[in-house]
């Protein structure tokens, strides 16, 4: 790598890498690759398409960065197309079939709005498994059974950590569809490990 | 379940609808010290916003996938790169 060039700012990259300096964009894909990974692996749920949807996204990249005007951070320019990217690999495969209704996961509630529960409704052994690292592949099946506009959402916040903001723009919903889509991805995870641990799958 | 008359201001229902608005910072004083009153006096709800805190740390606390090695060549192969671009040793946060 050439010395200076992880310090530079992306939009100097960008700057350079329009000039032909082909190290810019060799900065461009170490600084950017894992994320891209990580997003497209946990959308598409298996390393053969998102290593395609990887490439394309880079292909992309590479084809588009003249487009880029800087209307949005290069990391929401990066994520949207990487989202694409996974989304026609997902298209092209038709159906997205091990994914499950999350209406199922809502809490009850009786007629007046007051809650029902009919299990004991959360133990400390829900935190710890949660929170166990070696349980972390179990956390990530259940993510991938969230329906994709919901795994989407949910990889990006709480995955990737960004903003509702910057959500919003990489999805292109209003950041209130970011929060409901969040709030129920959070849910049915949580009724995931609370069935867990109470012995469901 | 919890006796109702505790219940000033919310039902546990809208208390849950808002509880992500809530851990976000985002609901409007009032609406907030609501519900904040509601989960002083109720247990059920309050271990459930705690639960959906844990959900958000575990997510938080995924370590992040590596590409495999033999992808990670071969898209750097794809991409035309010149020379082995360092494979980043991050975790997440």
């Amino acid at each position: 790598m050439t010395p200076g060039l992880s310090s530079l700012s992306d939009t100097r990259l960008i700057a350079l890498f329009r000039e032909g300096a082909q190290e810019a964009f060799e900065e461009i894909v170490r600084r950017y690759e894992g994320r891209v990974w990580s997003l497209v692996r946990g959308m598409t749920r298996n390393d053969a398409d998102a290593e395609d949807a990887v490439q394309d996204a880079f292909l992309a990249i590479v084809k588009h960065i003249g487009r880029f005007r800087g209307a949005s951070s290069l990391s929401t320019w990066i994520y949207r197309i990487a989202m694409n990217a996974a989304l026609m690999k997902l298209r092209r495969r038709r159906h997205d079939d091990r994914t499950v209704a999350i209406d199922e996961s809502l809490p009850g509630f009786d007629g007046t709005g007051h809650r029902v529960a009919a299990l004991p409704d959360w133990h400390p052994a829900v935190d710890q498994v949660l929170l166990n690292k070696e349980l972390g592949e179990k956390l990530r099946g259940w993510i991938g059974e969230l329906p994709i506009e919901y795994r989407t959402v949910f990889l990006l916040r709480d995955q990737e950590g960004l903003g509702n903001e910057e959500v919003a723009a990489v999805t292109r919903l209003s950041v209130a569809a970011v929060k409901s889509r969040l709030h129920r991805a959070r849910i049915h995870l949580r009724e995931r490990a609370k069935a867990y641990v109470h012995g469901g799958a | 379940m919890k006796p109702r008359a505790v219940h000033p201001l919310r039902t546990c229902r809208e208390t849950i609808a808002l509880l992500t608005e809530y851990m976000e910072g985002d609901l409007p004083p009032p609406i907030r010290r609501a519900l904040e009153r509601h989960l002083e006096l109720c247990a059920p709800c309050a271990g459930y916003l705690a639960s959906l805190r844990t959900v958000r740390a575990a997510a938080a606390g995924l370590r992040r996938t590596a590409m495999p090695a033999e992808m990670h060549r071969r898209l750097h192969a794809v991409l035309g790169l010149r020379r082995q671009v360092p494979r980043p040793a991050r975790r997440r946060r």
